[in-house]
């Protein structure tokens, strides 16, 4: 009887023993892979969290810097977006969890690009030391705002623009995105003296 | 009748009952880390089902949650040698950590920030975790009662200090995003501005000294004085 279970005791060891490397392998590659990246269907989960102590004002702010920072061909994927959608999924409501479930992959993708550039802290906005206390990441240090002349007019939120200037002591172009309050915001200063369409050259 | 084993008194005297009691307590003995054994495994893989299902990848590499699985294994192969290992390391690493839990359940701060650790994540997830790190220390500790107290050898103690390595090796690795077992910055905010490669080095000289020191001058002289003061 004694030798019995002690047989089983050893297949069973082996079992979690294998179990156990195998999960840790994973795990390790997994991890590695995944580094920086998030899931939307995850964070609409709990975004209540992260979001429910910032006010819509502040959140669009963030939301708007990192769209600032995608990639043109994301932030152009993500144009379609009303600032509601954006505050609904930021929140993780009902409506923006609906959101997050019926994303395109491609929306998907610049979304969580996003999601990604706002939580890994590469931005940088006047209200955002909330965000970043609640993420227990350090606060990364203000980034100059690009050396560009003001766009005057009104524009919709989200809408991008590139603009040439020539003053008496600068001359160059500007990228420039429409903010929540409905004006243009500089976000790049082009390397170059000229714009294409709404980007720079 | 003697309720271990079954035997009336006129029986006695044919009969030996010391191997028949002696085999039944050795049953009851294996039955006993076999169903620990069990509760632990069962738990160490419901808990990572639930992390692997909310894409959580990373908090199965911490010590505080493969150690549950090292500890099963240690349950269904009755090593003590393993449970003085995981109660060298968990004496020291792992209670502080319950401490801060009490702390943060109590006045909602912590020393290693735990609020900013869970952040996000769902209430079960929270509960299990705390369940996990206050369970495995103290029962790391009821196990040894069940053993008698033995120098692990030489062997053992290199191999620990490998998987150590391996472990710190692995956690760095994977990324400074994690932290893995602090293996890139010290895990309390406060301190946190210990880090780089001298950090790690010295975070890992320092787990495995403590560890030594742990095993050879707190565990196993503990688990020599229970039992010499006869409480199994």
């Amino acid at each position: 009887m004694s030798l019995g279970v002690k047989r089983s005791l050893t297949k069973e060891s082996l079992i979690v023993g294998i179990l156990l490397v195998g999960v840790l392998v994973f795990s390790s590659f997994a991890s590695f892979a995944y580094a920086g990246k998030f899931d939307l269907k995850q964070y609409v989960k709990n975004a209540d969290y992260y979001t429910s102590q910032l006010s819509d004002e502040t959140l669009l702010g963030i939301i708007y810097s990192g769209l600032a920072v995608l990639s043109t061909e994301n932030r152009e994927t993500l144009s379609s977006f009303s600032n509601e959608n954006f505050l609904d999924v930021a929140r993780g409501t009902e409506e923006g969890k609906t959101i997050a479930s019926s994303l395109n992959p491609e929306e998907t993708r610049a979304s969580e690009e996003l999601l990604s550039v706002i939580l890994n802290g590469q931005i940088e906005s006047q209200n955002n030391g909330n965000y970043f206390a609640l993420w227990g990441k350090p606060k990364p240090a203000p980034v100059a705002p690009p050396k560009c002349p003001a766009k005057l007019g009104a524009c919709t939120p989200g809408q991008l623009a590139c603009m040439e200037f020539e003053l008496p002591l600068d001359v160059g172009a500007c990228e420039y995105t429409c903010g929540p309050a409905g004006t243009w915001v500089p976000t790049l200063r082009c390397p170059t003296q000229w714009c294409n369409a709404n980007r720079c050259m | 009748m003697d309720r271990m084993s079954g035997l009336g008194p006129e029986d006695r005297g044919s009969i030996p009952l010391g191997p028949i009691r002696k085999m039944r307590k050795i049953w009851k003995r294996d039955l006993g880390f076999k169903i620990i054994g069990y509760i632990l495994a069962i738990f160490w893989v419901i808990y990572t089902a639930l992390a692997f299902s909310e894409g959580d990848y990373s908090s199965s590499l911490w010590f505080c949650n493969f150690t549950v699985a090292f500890l099963a294994i240690a349950c269904f192969q009755k090593s003590l040698k393993k449970i003085y290992f995981f109660s060298a390391m968990g004496i020291f690493f792992q209670t502080p950590w319950i401490l801060d839990w009490a702390n943060f359940l109590i006045s909602g701060q912590s020393f290693f920030g735990l609020n900013d650790f869970y952040a996000g994540q769902p209430l079960y997830f929270m509960i299990l975790t705390f369940l996990r790190h206050t369970v495995t220390v103290p029962l790391s500790i009821v196990l040894l009662f069940f053993f008698k107290p033995e120098r692990p050898d030489k062997k053992s103690v290199i191999y620990l200090v490998i998987s150590i390595i391996i472990i710190m090796v692995l956690s760095y690795f994977v990324g400074r995003e994690y932290n893995i077992n602090c293996s890139h910055y010290f895990c309390a905010p406060v301190l946190n501005s210990a880090a780089g490669l001298f950090y790690t080095f010295s975070w890992t000289a320092f787990i495995i000294l403590l560890t030594l020191f742990s095993l050879y001058f707190v565990i196993i002289p503990f688990h020599r004085v229970i039992r010499r003061i006869k409480l199994v």
